[in-house]
């Protein structure tokens, strides 16, 4: 589903990612962890097409075509879905609003039929129950004024109504209580079907026991250096990232 | 002081006057005669020139400078055509100041309507009570305006009555292929305990240059409940040079709402006088200025008495060379304690090129009083964009939709029915365009 190779890319002149390689099949969840600033956010933006960040070496495919060619709104459209670390709020842009531009727009470019008022309310509620999401909040302005929490379970439920293939979640886990990290983390579960991938972002293990991961890679410095199975979490946990860096080093 | 183009004006109002017949009405008349004596001392002012600073961004000089016909004879104005608005009312039309047939309509529960030229006709002692007594005699464009005018609009809403449709005015400017001036006045009486809901449609008719300029009087009564909505949708060769003159008694609301999307030049002056303790005014405004647009919103909020309420919210957007200008004075005098007044201006500039000019003034002469002010200039917020076509939204979709959404506030405040929809979609089609 996912090819990333040798990918480098620099913010203002710096050089952030120096040559990743990485790849995803269908059915299978990624996590990714490292200390901060390692690149973490950096790698999930380059591949949703944040114009800040400036490609200057390697090559993405993605279902076989070349992801960096492709417009944000179209990598968008094709499936890839990123959960923000920060959400952004827009004042005066209602949540239905901006789920009813953001669904017809990803249904025209799969040759879909737009979804008629009531049948796209009704996926509304559906979908906001995934996670719990308070109704009164879908009726606001997008993010504003939501809190921390309920900033992150709006990204799953963005998540749940875009259906993507490809979801990037970085760091869905921090500022979640207790009861919201495992509304969130079933809820994701919830989404995963053998055709989908998810790349979950995180600093700790606890979300990983609801997205259970088949990888886990550390990322440091730009780079991959290291990649195990969900053990590797649990380690890190106990013992940081010391062992790993020296390593390295 | 250069007087030129003042003597062009007023050679250009003898020649009229020695070929108009007697047929007039004599209360017109006497305003006409004090408004020659005040013009032949005003000037028509230039950009930044005094006037306590209101003309500090705008050239309203070379707005009248050019050599147009003065539409003198009010023409018939139209039946409906496509453009009118989809809202349900009493339609008042008019064409170039006039109201056509210079009538009045009179509805069973004491409401008057129609030409103010048949109100001062047929109700002279009504029309002689309001008829420029609110305007300020230094105002040369009031003074133009009545010296010119043939006709404007005369609303009356009796003692008590509350009105349940809405006026619809629809003032269309512009006649074929001529440029023209055109001039009038308009009163608007809402007695005691009244209620009335307004919306007034600029509109143009063809492609020509042309000035409308034009002076409104507001009374509104004690305990009267009034909403103004207005739209300014003028062709891109047209200027609009308004004056608005409210005068509120006690426990009186007044609410505007003005929408500016479409003419070369849009200056609106507008002057509340909170006369009676409890009054509250609402002014709110959105403009939307593209290409080589000119916007300008001048306001003076007077806080005469104690205990009114004020507040005012304009929201603009400017693109090319386009320009925006909200300059909103608040007087409260001494005596007006426990006065609440409330200003909001906020711009968004999408390209350099563009202006957004916001200019608060602010004279408090009593000490009890609430007063906050605030204004922001900002562009659009590139991390919302990316957040929104990361969900698949186009970049001119996304551009759309956070426009929208920062005037969304403010046209969603009418409660006229079916109103909101309208400058909505106005407003996305301006948004488009710029
Ligand atoms: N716009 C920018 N200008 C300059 N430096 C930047 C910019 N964006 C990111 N960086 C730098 O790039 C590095 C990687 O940042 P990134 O946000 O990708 O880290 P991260 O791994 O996600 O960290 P965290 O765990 O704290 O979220 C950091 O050193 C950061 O300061
Ligand atoms: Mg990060």
């Amino acid at each position: 589903m996912l090819e990333v190779k040798n990918l480098h890319a620099t913010v203002d002149g710096k050089e952030i990612l120096r040559g990743i390689n990485f790849s995803v099949r269908a059915g299978e969840v990624h996590a990714i962890m490292g200390p901060n600033g390692s690149g973490k956010s950096t790698f999930a933006s380059v591949l949703a097409g944040n114009e800040r960040f400036e490609v200057t070496d390697g090559e993405v495919l993605y279902e076989g075509r070349d992801l960096l060619s492709m417009s944000i709104e179209d990598r968008a459209r094709a499936g890839i879905f990123l959960g923000f670390q920060y959400p952004v709020e827009i004042p005066g842009v209602s949540m239905a609003n901006f789920l009813k531009v953001a669904v017809s727009e990803k249904r025209k470019y799969q040759g879909l039929e737009p979804l008629s008022a009531a049948e796209f309310l009704r996926m509304m509620r559906e979908r906001a129950s995934v996670v719990e999401l308070d109704s009164k909040l879908t009726s606001r302005a997008v993010n504003e004024g939501f809190s921390g929490g309920e900033k992150k379970k709006n990204e799953i439920f963005q998540m749940a109504m875009l259906e993507p293939k490809l979801a990037i979640l970085d760091e869905t886990d921090s500022g979640l209580d207790i009861d919201a990290l495992r509304i969130v983390g079933t809820g994701v579960t919830k989404l995963k079907r053998p055709d989908n991938a998810t790349v979950v972002i995180t600093h700790y293990q606890r979300l990983l026991d609801y997205i259970v991961p088949d990888y886990v890679h550390v990322l440091y410095k730009g780079q991959i250096i290291y990649s195990g199975d969900k053990s590797l979490a649990l380690k890190l946990e106990k013992e940081g990232y010391d062992w790993l860096i020296n390593q390295y080093e | 002081m250069e007087r030129s183009l003042e003597n062009r004006w007023i050679e250009r109002y003898r020649a009229w006057a020695a070929t108009r017949g007697a047929a007039s009405v004599p209360l017109l008349e006497a305003v006409r005669r004090k408004a020659l004596e005040a013009f032949e001392r005003l000037e028509i002012p230039a950009k930044g020139s005094g006037h306590g600073d209101r003309y500090h961004y705008t050239d309203l000089r070379t707005a009248f400078a050019g050599e147009y016909r003065l539409a003198t004879e009010a023409a018939p104005a139209s039946a409906t055509d496509s453009d009118s608005l989809p809202i349900q009312g009493h339609r008042i039309r008019l064409l170039n100041g006039g109201c056509g047939e210079k009538t009045l309509t009179r509805l069973s529960n004491g409401v008057i309507f129609g030409s103010l030229a048949a109100a001062a006709r047929q109700e002279p002692s009504l029309v002689e009570r309001y008829y420029d007594t609110l305007t300020d005699p230094q105002d040369v464009f009031s003074a133009m305006s009545a010296l010119w005018m043939q006709d404007g609009v005369f609303v009356y809403v009796p003692t008590g009555v509350e009105e349940p449709l809405p006026f619809v005015i629809e003032d269309e400017v512009g006649d074929g292929g001529e440029a023209l001036y055109c001039f009038a006045r308009h009163l608007f009486v809402f007695e005691r305990g009244s209620a009335a809901r307004l919306v007034w449609d600029h509109r143009s008719r063809g492609e020509a240059s042309t000035l409308k300029c034009g002076t409104r009087e507001v009374s509104v009564g004690e305990d009267a409940r009034i909403e103004m909505v207005e739209l300014y949708r003028l062709s891109a060769q047209a200027v609009s040079v308004s004056g608005g003159y409210v005068r509120q008694a006690r426990n009186s609301r007044f609410e505007s709402l003005s929408a500016s999307f479409n003419g070369a030049l849009l200056r609106h002056d507008l002057t509340v006088m909170l006369d009676g303790c409890g009054a509250e005014n609402r002014t709110d405004g959105v403009m939307l200025a593209g290409e080589a647009e000119k916007f300008d919103y001048t306001t003076d909020i007077r806080h005469h008495v104690s205990d009114c309420t004020s507040s005012e919210q304009f929201k603009s957007i400017a693109s090319g060379e386009g320009t925006a200008v909200f300059s909103g004075r608040i007087y409260v005098a001494p005596d007006a304690q426990r006065t609440n007044a409330y200003q909001q201006n906020n711009g968004l500039i999408l390209n350099t090129g563009a202006h957004v000019y916001t200019k608060p003034q602010l004279e408090i002469y009593a000490d009890d009083v609430k007063c906050s002010h605030g204004a922001t200039v900002g562009q659009l917020d590139p991390e919302a964009i990316y957040y929104m076509r990361q969900r698949g939204i186009s970049l001119q979709e996304a551009r759309r939709l956070q426009m929208y959404g920062f005037v969304r506030e403010v046209l969603g405040k009418t409660r006229i029915e079916g109103l909101a929809e309208v400058l909505e979609a106005m407003a996305v089609d301006k948004i488009d365009r710029l």
